[in-house]
């Protein structure tokens, strides 16, 4: 499970805010469904400054999934939107765009600061499940790179290699988002998401300065955790190889 | 000294006997006090005799409380220097002597009790001289000598010495081989570590029951004891009895020796009779018999901890596992079908009833763990590897632990594009590998099929999402 969050400020955005497009017709939540055709192409070639970080290469002209999503309007403090399919099935990713909003502490202020996550799945060859059977029941536990040891997928299967973006995963992460209204309204959980962002200490251009709050999860530490539940219900009777073996 | 020699091997032989006192004094009855006066010319030489009669001031003071007659003192010593006969010569001339006064020589060795109030009418007249009849004393009738073989001179009923093969030996022999036979396989088998993996359980494919499997050791491994016990009283005997025959060798056996047997069928008599250790314990024989002792007293706690066979955790070996798969990585499809729900599940509620449950109880998990771990004066690391991961309960009654991969650096990306960027990734564990545990192709060791619930291990070799 790969979250990526990247924070933009409101101009960021402009790109891909439907609502802030010149000739855009006013949207909300009801009339963004009943548009017809804008939602489901909801994509852009717009340039945004962070097309190399989210890996939107727009150079895939049929199925436009390397295209960057594009959100209804700007979730207000405390809310977030949702963009979960690309004009083609076969999109591996959702995105959840938010706000923060006042800080916890007081001090500083996330408004005006919309962190844009990227979440998606890839299978890797690296690790290695230990699954203990305990006297109070059992522990699976994931030992990647060196914990691995000698027991990584890759030291049997040479030809393994990390698969990006399970496509699969698009729609059951879109059914996820969905059941916990990550796109509606306002509720207490994206509060509780957006009030873990990352504040940064020093937010000025040239002496950026950000860290890992020691004292609090992340924001995307905790969608990640949150997410787990898409794959571990799917594990049961699935492959334990890296591909699909037709029956 | 060889006076004291003499004397021991005298009271050796007899075991409890009469004879001559370990150190000279009056008090003793010396049975040849009288052969001394029947034969004047007798000389004996000794040097205790000699040093007495030069120091005559102590022995007078001591027979004068006695009644003593100082007068007789100086009888015998105008013959002592002129003494140097040969140890034969001395034995012939006091041959005669015994028969004078006993008249019967079995009487004193089958009777000393006999001998001894025959002999005490002698006592009497007994002064400071008697002294000198100890060094007489040294070549007592009573002594083994290699001229008085006991085989002749305490003839038995009738051979005592048995034919090397008899039904008797025949099962020596045989309890020792069994005894060598057993404990050689169960010294391989603890040497071994034996793994009977499938063999020995409660599940119905196992050949033997792991109760059965513990009678079974415990039979043998007494077997080996008791007739190891068996082997070592046996070598006992046959060693003593040996000592004690074929005397040319050595100086007979002791009390002791003979009771050694005592330490291997009743180790607590080491403590209750130690004496035995006092006078056998550094020998050869005593050691061997030590060592034996301890080695069958422990025998049965080494072979239970060492050859029954236990649930216990092994090294890690290889065995390939069987599990169903019944769709792909995370498909929606697949996930639908999983779900259980008793309604018509047409708009696929049921995941998203599932999804609501289990993201949200993972969230109250994950910040409930945050806020038990960070403490006022305990912070988490702010480098992404060493942060918590989410421990939750899954399926099955099954603990996941996940781990932080591909780890970036926050601070550092973030201050290279000059924004807030938080990338994490994070490895789950394949928990469908933990069907395969259920799985009854596989034959894993459930609690169901061994006795004790040992927890073991599973290390799955299988891609991660």
């Amino acid at each position: 499970m790969k979250v990526l969050c990247v924070h933009m400020n409101q101009t960021e955005l402009e790109p891909i805010i439907y609502d802030a497009w010149p000739n855009s017709r006013i949207v909300n939540s009801t009339t963004w469904l009943d548009l017809p055709g804008e939602r489901d192409n909801a994509t852009t070639v717009n340039k945004t400054v962070v097309d190399d970080l989210f890996g939107w290469t727009k150079e895939d002209k049929t199925t436009m999934l390397d295209y960057p999503p594009v959100f209804p309007r700007y979730p207000i403090p405390f809310s977030t939107v949702l963009n979960l399919t690309g004009w083609a099935w076969g999109r591996a990713a959702i995105y959840i765009l938010g706000q923060g909003g006042p800080a916890q502490s007081g001090e500083g202020t996330l408004t005006g600061a919309y962190p844009l996550c990227k979440l998606e799945v890839d299978i890797t060859p690296r690790c290695s499940t230990l699954h203990s059977v305990l006297v109070s029941g059992t522990l699976a536990k994931a030992l990647c790179d060196d914990r691995a040891s000698n027991m990584a997928y890759s030291e049997t299967n040479a030809n393994a290699t990390t698969i990006r973006g399970v496509k699969s995963w698009g729609d059951v992460g879109a059914r996820w988002a969905n059941s916990l209204s990550l796109g509606t309204g306002t509720t207490y959980l994206q509060q509780v998401l957006m009030t873990l962002a990352l504040e940064p200490k020093n937010p000025n251009p040239g002496s950026f300065q950000v860290s890992l709050n020691p004292r609090l999860p992340s924001l995307a530490e905790t969608l990640a955790v949150m997410a787990a539940d898409t794959i571990l219900g799917s594990l049961y009777n699935s492959p334990f190889v890296d591909h699909w073996v037709s029956p | 000294m060889t006076n004291d020699k003499g004397t021991r091997r005298s009271l050796n032989y007899h075991g409890t006997h009469i004879a001559a006192p370990a150190s000279g004094s009056e008090d003793h009855f010396i049975p040849f006090e009288a052969s001394r006066k029947q034969l004047p010319y007798h000389r004996p030489n000794t040097r205790r005799r000699h040093a007495r009669v030069t120091n005559p001031v102590n022995s007078h003071d001591a027979k004068a409380a006695r009644g003593g007659s100082p007068a007789r003192n100086t009888l015998p010593t105008t013959n002592v220097a002129a003494e140097d006969t040969s140890r034969y010569a001395r034995i012939r001339g006091y041959t005669p002597t015994i028969t004078a006064i006993d008249a019967v020589e079995g009487t004193r060795h089958n009777n000393p009790q006999a001998a001894r109030l025959h002999a005490f009418s002698h006592v009497y007249p007994v002064d400071e001289e008697t002294d000198a009849t100890l060094g007489a004393s040294e070549d007592s009738p009573l002594s083994t000598k290699d001229d008085l073989p006991p085989g002749n001179d305490c003839p038995t009923r009738r051979d005592f010495g048995s034919p090397r093969f008899t039904w008797f030996s025949g099962a020596i022999i045989f309890t020792c081989s069994v005894s060598t036979v057993l404990s050689g396989v169960f010294v391989a088998l603890a040497l071994k570590g034996q793994r009977y993996g499938g063999y020995i359980g409660n599940s119905p494919e196992a050949k033997m029951n792991i109760s059965a499997a513990i009678l079974w050791t415990s039979i043998i491994a007494k077997t080996i004891e008791l007739s190891f016990a068996t082997c070592v009283v046996t070598l006992l005997g046959q060693v003593v009895s040996r000592k004690a025959i074929i005397a040319s060798r050595s100086q007979g056996a002791s009390l002791s020796e003979l009771t050694l047997w005592r330490w291997v069928v009743q180790p607590g008599s080491m403590i209750t009779s130690f004496e035995i250790g006092r006078y056998a314990g550094l020998s050869a024989l005593g050691v061997l018999t030590l060592l034996s002792t301890i080695l069958s007293t422990v025998y049965m706690t080494a072979a239970t901890t060492l050859v029954q066979p236990v649930a216990k955790q092994s090294d890690w070996h290889d065995k390939v596992m069987m599990g169903s798969v019944r769709g792909e990585f995370v498909h929606a499809t697949h996930i639908g079908r999983i779900c259980q729900t008793p309604l018509y599940d047409l708009y696929g509620s049921c995941v998203d009833v599932e999804n609501t449950g289990r993201s949200f109880s993972n969230l109250a998990e994950f910040l409930g763990h945050w806020r038990s771990i960070v403490t006022p004066d305990h912070n988490m690391s702010t480098r992404q590897e060493h942060r918590p991961t989410w421990i939750g309960l899954a399926y099955n009654n099954t603990y996941v632990a996940p781990q932080w991969v591909d780890v970036i650096e926050t601070a550092e990306v973030s201050g290279t594009y000059n924004r807030v960027i938080n990338n994490v990734s994070l490895a789950f564990p394949h928990i469908g590998v933990s069907s395969s545990v259920y799985d009854q192709r596989n034959v894993m060791p459930l609690s169901d099929t061994s006795d004790s619930i040992q927890p073991y291990s599973l290390w799955h070799r299988c891609p991660h999402l």
